[in-house]
């Protein structure tokens, strides 16, 4: 082989591994999803990851986040899940939802800053995403780093909070919203148990009622955005779950302010107004009786619903 | 030895192929906007998406009342301004920020007092005949924290 042979492909490599290196960002295909709606069907086949949803919703997280600040709310281990019933869910709808249960429950753990027994509530997340093939290519590692420092509390917390950011989006980058929206239904429905069970005493201008209240947004995104996979059967399920929720988020009382915007004297925007929803005891009760029922449903695997 | 250059050219063709069919916007908001300082939280309605110059799309979110928000965005060169309104959810749509009015600053913070859902438009601003069919990466991040002062104590002082 000449040199001037093998200088011509080194030649070549070069110029390759340069397009592609001034590429690196551009999504190749033009017949791609594009924007950040669902409306586009052409582009199942070719750059399925980048199909975006239009309705986003939180995480479990940012539900959680605010209880911080109460310290009148204290931790109740009895409200989580305990791993053992991880053995009844052996269909994917199961495994779905209390998937998302599970991380609502270390999520909750983790906002408490509580270390006892995240490893196993980590290893139960660990082993249903597996089953569901959903493999986030270190977890098994951190995994084993988790029951390393147990002891370290921050430690842990740090893992679980960067893995959790990592598994969902490791969903969306893989087109798996669909599998996403169903688990985010077992992790709300188990967020809001969580929350109307921390209650002790009704009390219609508490920051929790409103901040229960105000999860109605929440699960109409989250609703909008399963609407879009209602012929899978899991969705399907997930959808029956939320419709309940949200009748009776309907009947809620709603006081409504202009919205307007001002800028505090830092110069930075501030949104005023909007719609205030309002819970009456009786409502609440119904509220917290149907979420309980729901809840139970969902980790002892009780379908309530018919399948479609 | 000649048809063993001609077997790695072909391999390293098909690798390339593959790496290149690979590349995706999913995760360009994380590699891209600019991040907030440490006391804000990442939310998982931080978006990304393919764009074509010239292209408007819209994503709605939901933001709590009681906390502040940052917005950050960032898109390839080619797509040229990018211009972000923040729009009320409803039938009126208010538009509530547009940072076309802030020489197209690429993030913002902003503070909410009642929970509601929010349209963020993007829109790629070109000229005509700057509008192609190339596509490119856009990225939206959204953090959030408590506006209230106790959860942030630990940022008084030194």
């Amino acid at each position: 082989m000449s040199l001037k042979y093998r200088l011509s492909c080194l030649t070549l490599v070069l110029l390759m591994i340069g397009i592609y290196a001034c590429k690196s960002n551009e999504p190749k295909e033009n017949n791609e999803s594009l924007g950040f709606s669902n409306d586009s069907d052409s582009t199942l086949i070719v750059h399925q990851n980048l199909k975006s949803s239009h309705y986003n919703y939180p995480s479990a997280k940012e539900m959680f986040v605010f209880i911080q600040k109460d310290n009148k709310l204290t931790f109740k281990s009895k409200l989580l899940n305990p791993t053992s019933n991880q053995s009844k869910y052996v269909d994917s709808r199961s495994k779905l939802l209390n998937l998302g249960v599970y991380i609502s429950d270390l999520t909750y753990m983790t906002v408490f800053k509580q270390s006892k027994n995240t490893d196993l509530y980590f290893e139960t997340i660990y082993t249903l995403s597996d089953q569901l093939r959903i493999s986030i290519p270190y977890s098994e590692n951190l995994l084993n780093r988790i029951k390393d420092n147990i002891a370290n509390r921050d430690s842990v917390i740090n893992y679980y909070e960067n893995y959790s950011d990592d598994f969902f989006n490791y969903l969306n980058k893989n087109n798996k919203e669909h599998i996403l929206s169903v688990i985010t239904t077992g992790s709300y429905i188990e967020g809001l148990y969580i929350l109307v069970n921390l209650i002790d005493d009704f009390s219609g201008n508490s920051e929790i009622i409103q901040k229960i209240a105000d999860q109605k947004y929440t699960f109409e995104n989250l609703y909008r955005n399963l609407e879009e996979y209602k012929s899978d059967p899991n969705a399907a399920t997930a959808l029956q779950y939320l419709e309940q929720i949200l009748a009776l988020y309907n009947e809620l009382d709603v006081i409504k302010e202009p919205v307007q915007t001002t800028r505090d004297k830092n110069n930075q925007l501030v949104i005023d107004g909007g719609e205030k929803l309002l819970f009456n005891q009786e409502q609440f009760n119904q509220f917290k009786s149907l979420i309980n029922d729901q809840r139970k449903s969902i980790v002892l695997n009780q379908n309530v619903y018919n399948e479609q | 030895m000649k048809y063993y250059s001609r077997y790695i050219l072909i391999i390293l063709f098909l690798i390339q192929a593959l790496y290149s069919f690979g590349q995706n916007c999913t995760e360009y908001h994380i590699d891209h906007c600019r991040w907030a300082d440490r006391s804000f939280l990442y939310s998982r309605q931080s978006k990304s998406a393919a764009f074509k110059p010239g292209m408007k799309s819209e994503f709605s979110i939901v933001v709590y009342g009681g906390e502040e928000y940052y917005l950050s965005v960032d898109g390839h060169k080619k797509l040229g301004n990018i211009r972000i309104r923040l729009i009320e959810d409803n039938t009126e749509q208010t538009i509530l920020y547009d940072n076309a009015q802030f020489k197209y600053e690429n993030f913002f913070y902003f503070k909410n007092s009642l929970t509601k859902n929010l349209i963020v438009e993007i829109t790629s601003e070109v000229e005509d005949d700057e509008i192609t069919d190339d596509i490119y990466c856009i990225g939206v991040l959204i953090e959030f924290r408590s506006n209230t002062l106790e959860n942030r104590k630990d940022k008084l002082g030194f």
